[in-house]
């Protein structure tokens, strides 16, 4: 290693050539940060068989709401079941339905966004009029009606969380799409004779990548909250299975002799949603460095 | 102006036309068949099916249709298939509990987050502005009905401070006014978190803006440049926005009505829910549609008027 580089600037230096993007990312404090803690959350979640002390599911009834000690750190619920156990096997749901949401909410939204983008004038103006009646609602109503009709459970939340997301995306899309549609390269293509299809596949999508994932960061966080709202009204993932929203669901029974069993998992979900927007809010600096901060 | 009101006015209706019938559409072909619900697996048959006539489940799908929107335009959302009173007036029953529910949280967001807004900007890069943008970031990040119970533990039951259940009543305003407490500031402070980035953003923008420095160097005053140039201008995306954040806040509401258990909207549709009663249900999100988007277009009038270079066309 060469020995006039400052400690700091090894990084960069090994950086700087390949992806000069990163290397900002890395002197972005915050988005370092979310980054640590969204690895530490998935870290969790995938580790959970290891790391839970006990079986999330085990009842004991000679240990029912005990407070937190040196066998149960956060004491045990209604049930006797440990509840640092289930707090840990709990971050699987959110990261699951928060991931999976994105990705049904991400590919549904894109198609039907460049399509919007790229057919005639008055079909996108049809597509898109649709995309904005789904987006007078807000999140939590569109999300209980989408779960009455789904009905509850792991993929049914996943499914109707994605379903909220896709007018997001395609809205998203739909806009930055009639932009690039207008620049010189895509006239050239089609005077070529390229079709509909290649436009869209290689000449508009690649363009959206960025934008997309950046968003998609930090549309991430909001579905993993609206996935403890909705699990916190009883229409996320059945019980037993922990959820963080159906613990503190259960556990605000006993707000008053027990309350770490609703304030606990709360504070996993702001932790993990927290790390995503500030990942997010790091993400868009670099994306974009003129807007001043972020709106 | 008149005509560019008119004009937003009738851009509205297909939009409520278009949610209306995506509600209908989407709840209809919901399982479970309400009468069932209603009456029992073992109810006979022949009960099921008077009740089926009897609430119009039996006709034509598309006769029901018909009949949601034409009760809609005349201001009629049904009659409830479980208690079955008119709709609209449980509605107006609720309505007030969960409009100043609503605007308490919007008037605490906005006088709390404005204000904080520009000290970030002002103070930009250095440890207030760092601080601001980490709590601001923290509050949007808290589900709202996680920081409701967190405020009715300490505040409501640790302090005993303010009463934690139900809304009062409006006869008595103070009593109501202590019930609203807790749950509006719940709503105040997500509503800050929003109001608070925006603002300190839209500052910024402004801040840098060339008109600014041609001020600063007329030897305008720093109080005089940033409350009378700098503030107008910004101001500006913040109302934009602050429809958006108002929409937000009546989702949330829902959950903050649940947490304190007070009557309103959010809790009248989870009832609906509960009780598999299809026409509350969706009389309710279609009411959801119609408030939000009287916000837009009320937003969208309000933006026209206070910024004479947006035409009116």
């Amino acid at each position: 290693m060469p020995g006039s580089i400052h400690p700091y600037r090894i990084l960069d230096y090994f950086l700087s050539k390949q992806n000069r993007r990163l290397s900002i990312f890395l002197r972005n404090g915050p988005a370092i940060l979310g980054l640590v803690m969204a690895i530490i959350v998935t870290f969790v979640a995938i580790m959970a068989p290891l790391l839970a002390p006990y079986d999330p599911l085990s009842q004991n009834i000679d240990n029912m709401i005990a407070s937190p000690d040196e066998n149960h750190l956060l004491g045990t619920d209604r049930f006797g079941r440990d509840l640092l156990s289930r707090l840990i096997w709990g971050s699987r749901v959110s990261l699951c339905v928060g991931v999976g949401a994105i990705l049904i909410g991400m590919t549904l939204g894109t198609i039907i966004g460049i399509l919007a983008g790229v057919s005639s004038r008055r079909v996108g103006d049809r597509i898109m009029r649709v995309v904005d009646v789904l987006l007078s609602f807000p999140d939590e109503i569109l999300g209980i009606m989408f779960m009455v009709i789904l009905g509850p459970g792991l993929i049914n939340i996943t499914v109707g969380i994605g379903l909220l997301m896709v007018s997001r995306f395609a809205r998203l899309v739909y806009g930055s799409t009639l932009s690039i549609v207008q620049r010189q390269y895509i006239e050239a293509c089609k005077a070529l004779g390229g079709s509909r299809i290649r436009i869209m596949i290689r000449h508009v999508l690649p363009n959206l990548y960025s934008e997309i994932f950046v968003i998609g960061s930090l549309w991430t966080a909001t579905a993993i909250r609206v996935e403890a709202n909705l699990s916190f009204l009883g229409f996320g993932v059945a019980p037993p299975t922990p959820t963080w929203g159906n613990m503190i669901r259960d556990g605000v029974i006993h707000l008053v002799e027990a309350p770490w069993l609703s304030l606990s998992p709360g504070i996993a979900i702001a932790f993990t949603v927290l790390a995503f927007n500030l990942f997010a809010d790091g993400l868009r600096d670099i994306a974009d460095p003129r807007t001043l901060g972020s709106i | 102006m008149i005509k560019y009101i008119a004009k937003r006015l009738i851009q509205g209706i297909p939009v409520l036309l278009g949610a209306a019938t995506l509600v209908f559409l989407i709840i209809r072909v919901a399982p479970g068949d309400p009468a069932v619900a209603m009456l029992g697996a073992y109810a006979p048959e022949e009960v099921i099916q008077a009740y089926r006539v009897r609430y119009g489940l039996d006709d034509p799908l598309w006769e029901q249709y018909l009949r949601f929107i034409g009760g809609l335009v005349k201001g009629d959302l049904g009659k409830s298939l479980i208690t079955g009173m008119p709709v609209a007036s449980q509605v107006i029953n609720v309505l007030p509990y969960t409009i100043t529910l609503t605007l308490a949280g919007l008037i605490i967001g906005l006088f709390a987050g404005v204000p904080l807004g520009i000290v970030a900007a002002v103070k930009h890069g250095r440890p207030p502005d760092t601080i601001m943008r980490f709590l601001s970031l923290t509050g949007l990040s808290v589900p709202s009905f996680y920081l409701g119970i967190v405020l009715l533990y300490f505040i409501g039951i640790r302090l005993r401070a303010f009463p934690i259940v139900g809304a009062g009543d409006f006869s008595q305003p103070l009593g109501y006014l202590k019930h609203l407490f807790l749950p509006g500031l719940t709503l105040g402070i997500v509503m800050m978190a929003y109001v608070t980035r925006i603002t300190r953003a839209s500052m910024l923008n402004v801040l840098s803006d060339d008109y600014i420095r041609t001020a600063r160097s007329k030897g305008v005053t720093r109080r005089t440049l940033l409350m009378k140039h700098a503030l107008r201008n910004a101001l500006i995306p913040v109302v934009s926005v602050t429809s958006l954040y108002t929409i937000i806040l009546m989702g949330s509401s829902v959950m903050i009505e649940i947490v304190f258990s007070r009557p309103g909207l959010g809790k009248l549709l989870l009832q609906a829910v509960e009780q598999r009663d299809y026409i509350t249900l969706e009389s309710l999100i279609v009411l959801y549609s119609v408030f939000a988007i009287t916000i837009n277009i009320a937003t969208d009038i309000f933006y026209a008027w206070i910024d004479p270079s947006i035409s009116y066309s």
